[in-house]
């Protein structure tokens, strides 16, 4: 790529980042792995377990509502058990898998996100991100700063035995 | 400006969008079937711009008028509109040229009622670069991209993902990459949705333990793939033609792949 080109990328890239936003959680306590699932404004997201201490950051693209749920942990590594079972069998022993066999696998490998998502929440947090109207609106001046981040922690309540979000 | 880093996977789909917009003659990414699909119901060429963006699209496109109403119109696309950041937007001899880049405007009735302007390439009218709403508020088009990929990582490793690529230009069979490769590590049992990619070629390369799998994947409208990375290997699918065999689900085997 021409240089000139990409440097025109990179302009506009930087403009689209001003109007998103980081979202970012924080796992506070000092014992407990939380599974923590984000989904985003347009439907990007992610789920992954979260130690004590840790940071999970997603990046917006878009403004909206995002949610914020902290998984049951056994259901979740089931599930990803179960996947991993199944995919690897699919891997290893081809052959054995006719036609149908090999459709409901799959079936059940597109479903992974619904799935997640559907997982009992304890806890949940939802709020709004930026949206990009704010930034390009007529005559508006875009300016420069940092993206705009909101930032979330989760807790584990010890006395009623689940997980606190603010 | 200063620049930020954001997501891998955002910030290479940023720039693999502005490389179509900037690459002008490049070979239109997106065909008939592949064109977004955004519940517009009709559209029509902004009046002013009509002869000068059918000449430059050869005809351009036929289209059932809608009679404008609150709509914003070709008077309102007054370039001191248009956010200073967002480039440079001139008029020229009655053709519309954003950084240099020659642009057309579309008039959109949306599902909602309300009218919209487009902005895109003369040959791109169905992909948008920027949209004006009817209260003159600009947005970029990249909203409406939605190329999807789900990957799971199944494993009690921490995978690697280095992602490249960028849009195919008619230049002989030549590969034309966007950017530089973008790094992204997906933690032990993590699941990463990512919903809104634009068109185009990516490379992506997958490294954990002693593994490493590599793959060019290519992108349209509504694609939605899925990645499962186990301990045996990576089996890779794409929801909208699933595949028919359970050998061609491993991404070694995969048709998915494209050289």
């Amino acid at each position: 790529m021409k240089k000139y080109e990409f440097s025109l990328s990179l302009a506009v890239l930087a403009l689209a980042i001003l109007a998103c936003a980081n979202l970012t959680v924080t796992n506070k306590d000092e014992k407990e792995t939380a599974i923590v699932h984000i989904t985003l404004p347009g439907g990007d997201g992610g789920t992954r377990p979260l130690a004590p201490g840790e940071v999970y950051t997603k990046f917006a693209s878009e403004g909206g509502e995002y949610t914020v749920k902290v998984l049951p942990s056994e259901a979740y590594l089931k599930k990803l058990k179960e996947t991993e079972q199944k995919a690897s069998d699919v891997l290893k022993n081809p052959t054995a898998y006719s036609a149908s066999a090999i459709s409901d696998a799959l079936h059940a490998f597109f479903e992974i996100p619904t799935t997640i998502a559907a997982l009992a929440a304890g806890t949940a947090c939802k709020g709004e991100l930026p949206d990009l109207e704010e930034i390009l609106v007529p005559g508006g001046n875009t300016g420069e700063g940092d993206i705009p981040t909101v930032a979330l922690t989760i807790r584990f309540d010890d006395v009623n035995s689940v997980w606190t979000c603010n | 400006m200063r620049l930020v880093r954001p997501d891998p996977l955002v910030k290479l789909a940023f720039a693999i969008g502005l490389v179509l917009l900037v690459l002008a003659a490049c070979v239109p990414v997106l065909d008939s079937q592949s064109a977004i699909e955004t519940g517009v119901a009709q559209t029509q060429q902004v009046s002013g711009l009509e002869t000068a963006a059918a000449q430059a699209q050869g005809g351009g496109q036929t289209q059932t008028p809608v009679p404008p109403t609150a709509a914003p119109t070709l008077a309102a696309i007054d370039p001191s509109t248009f956010g200073a950041d967002a480039g440079e937007l001139v008029e020229q001899n009655g053709l519309w040229y954003w950084n240099g880049t020659q642009v057309v405007f579309t008039q959109h009735a949306e599902s909602d009622g309300s009218l919209s302007v487009w902005m895109s390439l003369p040959d791109e009218t169905d992909w948008p670069l920027f949209i004006m709403s009817s209260e003159g508020v600009w947005r970029l088009g990249i909203e409406e991209w939605n190329g999807a990929i789900t990957i799971v990582n199944t494993t009690e490793l921490t995978v690697d993902l280095s992602l490249a690529g960028g849009p195919r230009v008619a230049e002989g069979e030549a590969f034309t990459g966007s950017a530089e490769a973008q790094e992204q590590q997906f933690t032990p049992y993590e699941i990463f949705n990512f919903s809104s990619l634009p068109p185009g070629d990516y490379d992506f390369t997958f490294t954990y333990g002693t593994a490493q799998y590599a793959c060019t994947l290519h992108f349209e409208q509504n694609s939605k793939y899925h990645v499962i990375i186990v301990p045996e290997g990576i089996a890779l699918l794409d929801e909208n033609s699933p595949p028919q065999t359970a050998a061609e689900v491993n991404i070694l085997n995969s048709p998915l792949c494209i050289d």
